[in-house]
């Protein structure tokens, strides 16, 4: 846990935005390099953008983006949902009810993956494009225990697959961590080391009533009693962080059928993202590459990751600057 | 074989129910139709002594939540303190002991202030039997058995549940036991702390004084039984968050080696592993949690350890394998860190039967 709210100031969208970009592919010095972006305008999402809007540096350096995509490439969606105690009852049928309509939204050549956690994590399965399959699992969860949101999300990132798909990882999660063996900082190291865009979703939640239970029988689970509670402090710094890492945004759940809106809402601005790709030039292969983006000619904020790290398999344990 | 494998053995490897004990008290909540028959307080003693843990529990919730039944007890407590009646109050306060526990569980329909008339009746007879007897077997059995279970519930550190921790220490003070107990408190409460630094009594963020009061404590425990597995572990692993490697090193590698049981072995192997990994060991880091794995049979935290490492190294490939695996671990059974995060809750199921026989006698 400690260090953990050093990594939380990082820095908002400015007209010079710090991004985190990433490349498992790059081990040549010649792969292009792809930049999820998002560029908002008043918090509205600006679409129609060519490549020419953008101005991309690496290291620095002035690079030339060669490609502008959106909604062309697949999607990946990795599911990293939190079904510890509290979400029982009521929050657990909303939770079913949205992913129900989350699977309905996915595009044929899309895929999705479900991975659940209490302290225990559960792959249900890997990418797949099979809904039915995927809405049968849905049905089937169940939920209780304690909370390892912060060691799910590092399986989320570790399971993103070398394809050529956009990988979104919607990480749902209503508490404070409990249960987990990795530190929110070393799986915040490891969102800078993949192009995964993390959306975190937590509910908010009025009239809560801080009771803990504790059911002798069952002392892995301790929470607060009553319905859906939502994240504390903390749990919001670390899914806020998550999401500023990695270019992606928080969202809050609220009222009757906040779920359901929220998780198709983060689809459809995930949808209305750029997909940047330029070839690095004049900067190294290896190593850490801070990015900057910003919008040439116009007005907007561009929200992205911060840096990719060019890996070279099997060099020694690395971490990104802090 | 260390001392203390015996004692893990309780959980070692084995399901939920074997890990920590499925709990032999199983409460039913008062009915309706029985609250209109107010219990004799002797009869609900009587039931208790002869076994009868949930109509002597659930009885005793109902005449405690009355105000007369504060003042009976309140008198009653007075006469038997008057009399040195100390078996008497032993066999009270086990039995609001044991409503307390499950006045905060979910199956009590007691609510707060319910919760907190049994503190109050458990501290009002602690304080007559500590006067009596404050150094008896069962005194030091019952702190042992009541600060696992403020550690493994995550009570709030209110004074009703937290202050006789200073009273164990005072009447115990060289006692191995209860100062392993008083720094795994010191532990667990830097870890709440850190994540969520408003559970603190201070209000204020984790402290490593809490963690170099742990050390202190925990010390003096290795000191009192030198040969103590979870005393050295926990030592080992407060050492670390310390960051004082040179320390944590020396106590982590004797409980690695295979006479150690698996479960405080896995344990010791994690947080070498950690402790490894922050010195920039990668390969035997990568050793010690390939090492863990396998020894229990849920070892997630190994696997997503090993899973981190070999991501960092830029071995993703392997890192997806790793987390596979890590995300097919058994339904059933426990990982022991889940277990180590919860304090000395693995040491109650048997202060609990211990302090049960004690009193039936």
């Amino acid at each position: 846990m400690t260090g953990t709210l050093s990594l939380l100031s990082l820095a908002s969208c400015a007209a010079m935005v710090s991004l985190v970009a990433q490349t498992a592919r790059f081990t040549t010095g010649v792969a292009a390099v792809r930049v999820d972006v998002l560029v908002t305008d008043r918090g509205r999402p600006v679409t129609g953008l060519a490549r020419t809007d953008f101005e991309l540096r690496d290291n620095g350096v002035a690079q030339t983006v060669t490609d502008v995509s959106s909604e062309t490439l697949p999607l990946n969606l990795l599911c990293v949902l939190d079904l510890s105690g509290s979400v029982t009852g009521l929050p657990l049928a909303n939770l079913k009810d949205a992913l129900a309509a989350l699977i309905d939204a996915l595009a044929p050549a899309d895929r999705a993956a479900l991975v659940t956690f209490s302290h225990r994590l559960h792959l249900h399965t890997r990418l797949t494009g099979n809904k039915a399959l995927l809405r049968s699992l849905v049905d089937g969860v169940r939920s209780g225990g304690n909370t390892s949101v912060i060691d799910a999300a590092f399986a989320g990132l570790a399971m993103r697959e070398a394809d050529e798909g956009r990988t979104l990882m919607l990480l749902f999660s209503d508490g404070r961590d409990t249960a987990s063996w990795l530190t929110a900082r070393t799986v915040l190291e490891a969102a800078r080391r993949t192009d995964v865009v993390v959306y975190p979703v937590t509910a908010r939640v009025t009239n809560f009533m801080n009771m803990t239970v504790f059911r002798p029988n069952d002392p892995l689970t301790v929470v607060p009693s009553g319905r859906l509670r939502p994240a504390s402090g903390g749990a919001i710094r670390l899914l806020d962080a998550f999401a500023d890492d990695t270019g992606g945004r928080m969202f809050y759940a609220e009222g009757e059928g906040g779920l359901r809106k929220t998780f198709l809402d983060v689809l459809a601005e995930f949808r209305q993202r750029y997909v940047l790709s330029y070839t690095p030039t004049g900067v190294s292969s290896d190593g850490w590459h801070p990015i900057e983006v910003k919008l040439l000619a116009r007005s907007g904020q561009v929200k992205a990751r911060r840096g990719y790290f060019g890996v070279t398999p099997g060099a020694g344990a690395r971490t990104p600057p802090k | 074989m260390m001392k203390g494998a015996g004692v893990l053995g309780s959980f070692g490897g084995r399901p939920l129910a074997c890990a920590i004990g499925l709990l032999v008290f199983c409460h039913v909540p008062p009915t309706a139709g029985r609250q209109d028959a107010r219990p004799r307080y002797a009869d609900l003693l009587a039931a208790y002594k002869t076994g009868d843990v949930d109509g002597a529990v659930s009885g005793v919730m109902r005449l405690t939540s009355s105000g007369e039944g504060t003042k009976t007890l309140a008198d009653w407590v007075a006469n038997r303190r008057r009399s040195k009646d100390v078996v008497s109050l032993e066999l009270a306060l086990m039995l609001h002991t044991e409503a307390a526990i499950l006045g905060f569980g979910e199956s009590a329909a007691l609510g707060l202030g319910g919760w907190l008339d049994q503190l109050r009746a458990v501290r009002r007879i602690f304080v007559a039997l500590r006067a009596l007897a404050p150094r008896s077997a069962f005194v030091r059995n019952w702190h042992l058995l009541w600060e696992s279970v403020v550690q493994g519930a995550g009570l709030s550190p209110i004074s009703l549940t937290a202050d006789y921790l200073p009273m164990a220490l005072e009447d115990f003070p060289n006692d191995a036991e209860v100062l392993l107990a008083a720094g795994c408190r010191y532990e667990w409460l830097w870890w709440i702390g850190s994540a969520n630094p408003r559970r603190l009594p201070s209000g204020g963020s984790s402290s490593d004084k809490q963690l170099r009061t742990a050390v202190d404590l925990l010390r003096r425990s290795r000191t009192a039984d030198p040969a103590a597995v979870v005393t050295r572990l926990r030592l080992g692993r407060v050492l670390f968050l310390l960051d004082d490697f040179d320390r944590a090193e020396p106590e982590l590698r004797p409980l690695t080696v295979a006479t150690v049981e698996p479960a405080w072995r896995y344990l010791g192997l994690l947080f070498l592993g950690e402790l490894l990994e922050h010195r920039g060991e990668t390969a035997a880091a990568d050793a010690a949690y390939e090492s863990a794995i396998g020894l229990v049979p849920v070892d997630q935290s190994a696997r997503v350890a090993a899973a981190q490492l070999a991501h960092k190294d830029g071995r993703r490939a392997e890192a997806a394998e790793d987390i596979g695996r890590a995300l097919d671990r058994p339904e059933t059974g426990l990982d022991p860190w889940w277990l180590y995060l919860r304090g000395q809750w693995w040491q109650f199921e048997d202060r609990l039967r211990t302090a049960r026989a004690m009193v039936r006698r």
